[in-house]
């Protein structure tokens, strides 16, 4: 087992790695923004280092004060969380070149996965079902032909993308053009890359994804399935829930199935999801591969009682995994609420300042992951997220009553939240049967406020 | 907060609605700042906002240096004592603190672009530069200390140096149109 571990991220998540660490009995080394001195994972940490101003770029994202402040500190590994550099392959083999090893997949598994064209077709090779999909785009010729083939709608997509960035739907021909453009000037914008892609666009399918875990040594298994079609308008999860209501078993074993033979057609070792879009009539297809530990992945940790992030730790040492597959079972549901600093009514803009009193839910089945405290700053050049409201029970009508419950208990003074919004939507009808799709959220906030308790 | 905010005496309309709609925002950003005293100057018209401030007893300079170091790190710390700057030089990277050695003891005139000392990061020599003429009062990190961003190194007082030339936020001028 490592020594000491450096945790390059923040917010909840540097705090969650930090618990793992300790409870495995590796010291923690934080790093910090200077917006950021009194943050909790700060105070949590053996050691912390400023590592640059506040804006991200030159602070989470600075390579090189990372890198100076783990040869400082003489950390064995370095973990970097989701977001930030977690999914930057360049970043991996630096840590492995400087001698720290990478909590992580392997770079060369970053890399595959992380370019979506070649991600694709590898599962593709692998029997894996994907989303009929066009290829890089060269010429609107070439994308005027792949649509009438494919039929529209069609989603236009930046091949570096992510976060809903780069991405528009097409819903007729005379459009198409008009889509690639703003399409690959955001992409641009966003990623230096303007390069783009074009998929049919499913109507109605529901996100699933299915979590993995792989030791160094060649075994693979799943860890059930999480269904996270509660999302902000521009693709962003806001809820999520294991296992997927309504889900046909023998549709719920294929997508397993499919994600272990992915992981493994990727080489791939430590924790990762693979996210597919399944449609109304049971076809799934495989959209992409996050090679990192995710948000909601407390949800999966709840309902299959397996610690992920320490499971991360321990293999990233070269300890085996130890789990095997026909031990994984599901006990209960989980639901997890992601409670953000965002003013909803206002196209969920992120929201800034010092918070006044904050009283978090306990009791019961209810775990909470976060970083902030009563008077704590919510900093405006990071991502909006304060908690991670976590419910679990022995079904799924008794999870969503008690996070009803907990979300009830729920005060944050100081800043718009998204706590009233997940209210409506457990309360909403569809949630509760169980019914909705990726944009049923945004459909649904579309309609008169008349919805809900 | 501001405790006084000196307009140039105009009336008309548009100073008024300059001062309704800009002043109250800049006073508010101004409050959270460490400066004593800010001049703005913009195509509507002037304003100068002073900060009330408690005197403090007057020190010896390098305990007035130490004693701002204690609270938070900042770049650029005035003080209402006899027109002192002290300006404190921190690390912009994460690494180990060595001082040139002889380079400079306190109370002495560095120049323009002396290089006072290093910081070594992932096996280069980052040089930290006077960044221009100043007086050294006290080197405040010690040699083979780990530094990390915005980490006090020196603190060094610009104002005794030859004096830069002012900014243009002087003189006051009246509103234009």
């Amino acid at each position: 087992m490592f020594d000491k571990v450096l945790i390059a991220n923040r917010g909840e998540i540097a705090v969650r790695v930090i618990r793992a660490c300790r409870e495995l009995g590796v010291r923690t080394v934080a790093i910090f923004s200077d917006a950021e001195r009194d943050a909790l994972h700060v105070r949590l940490a053996d050691e912390a280092f400023c590592v640059g101003p506040p804006p991200a770029a030159r602070s989470y994202l600075n390579v090189p004060n990372i890198i100076s402040a783990a040869e400082i500190t003489g950390v064995d590994a370095i973990h970097p969380g989701y977001g930030f550099l977690s999914e930057n392959a360049g970043f991996a083999e630096i840590c492995a070149s400087h001698g720290f090893k990478f909590i992580g997949p392997p770079a060369a598994a970053i890399a595959l996965m992380g370019d979506k064209a070649s991600a694709k077709r590898r599962m593709q090779e692998a029997g894996v079902p994907v989303v009929p999909g066009s290829g890089i785009i060269e010429t609107d010729e070439q994308a005027k032909r792949f649509c009438a083939e494919a039929g529209y709608p069609v989603l236009i997509k930046a091949t570096a993308g992510g976060g809903g960035k780069g991405m528009r739907i097409v819903g007729r021909e005379t459009d198409l053009g008009a889509g690639l453009a703003a399409a690959r000037g955001e992409a641009q914008a966003a990623f230096a890359d303007g390069r783009v892609y074009i998929e049919k666009l499913l109507e109605h399918p529901r996100h699933i994804e299915v979590q993995v875990l792989a030791d160094e040594f060649g075994h693979v298994i799943h860890v059930g399935e999480r269904d996270c079609s509660i999302q902000k308008p521009g693709h962003q999860k806001l809820l999520e829930e294991s296992p997927a209501p309504n889900l046909d078993p023998e549709v719920r074993a294929q997508l397993c199935a499919a994600a272990v033979k992915a992981a493994r057609a990727a080489d791939y070792a430590n924790a990762g999801t693979l996210e597919f879009l399944v449609a109304p009539d049971n076809q799934f297809y495989f959209m992409e591969m996050n090679t990192r530990i995710q948000v909601e992945h407390p949800v999966t940790e709840s309902v299959y009682g397996i610690d992920l992030v320490r499971w991360q730790v321990r293999i990233a040492s070269g300890e085996r995994l130890t789990v095997r597959q026909e031990d994984v079972r599901p006990r209960g549901h989980a639901i997890e609420c992601r409670i953000n600093a965002e003013d909803v009514d206002n196209g969920f803009r992120p929201v800034s300042g010092k918070l006044g009193t904050v009283l978090l839910p306990g009791g019961p089945g209810i775990r909470v992951d976060t970083h902030i405290y009563s008077g704590a700053e919510v900093p405006p050049f990071y991502d909006s997220m304060l908690a991670k409201i976590i419910a679990v029970d022995r079904d799924r009508p008794s999870a969503i009553a008690r996070m009803r419950r907990a979300l009830d208990e729920t005060e944050i003074h100081g800043v718009a939240t998204t706590v009233a919004l997940h209210e409506r939507i457990l309360a909403s009808e569809p949630f509760e049967a169980g019914h909705t799709y990726v944009t049923w959220l945004r459909e649904y906030l579309l309609q008169p406020a008349a919805v809900g308790g | 907060m501001p405790e006084n905010i000196d307009g140039n005496g105009s009336t008309d309309a548009s100073f008024s609605r300059f001062v309704s709609e800009r002043v109250a925002p800049l006073a508010k950003a101004f409050a959270s700042t460490p400066l004593a005293e800010l001049r703005v100057r913009t195509s509507e018209g002037s304003i100068r906002l002073v900060k009330a401030v408690d005197a403090p007893a007057p020190e010896r300079a390098p305990a007035v240096a130490k004693a701002l170091l204690r609270g938070s790190k900042q770049h650029l710390m005035p003080t209402v004592e006899s027109g002192h700057q002290y300006d404190v030089i921190s690390a912009d990277v994460v690494g180990i603190f060595s001082p040139v050695a002889g380079a400079s003891s306190a109370g002495e005139r560095v120049g323009e672009d002396t290089v006072l000392g290093y910081i070594e990061a992932l096996k280069l020599k980052h040089p930290v530069r006077s960044g221009g003429p100043c007086v050294l009062i006290a080197q405040v990190a010690e040699d083979g200390q780990a530094v990390d961003f915005g980490e006090p190194l020196f603190v060094v007082d610009r104002a005794e140096a030859p004096k830069a030339p002012e900014p243009i936020l002087e003189p006051l001028e009246p509103p234009r149109l």
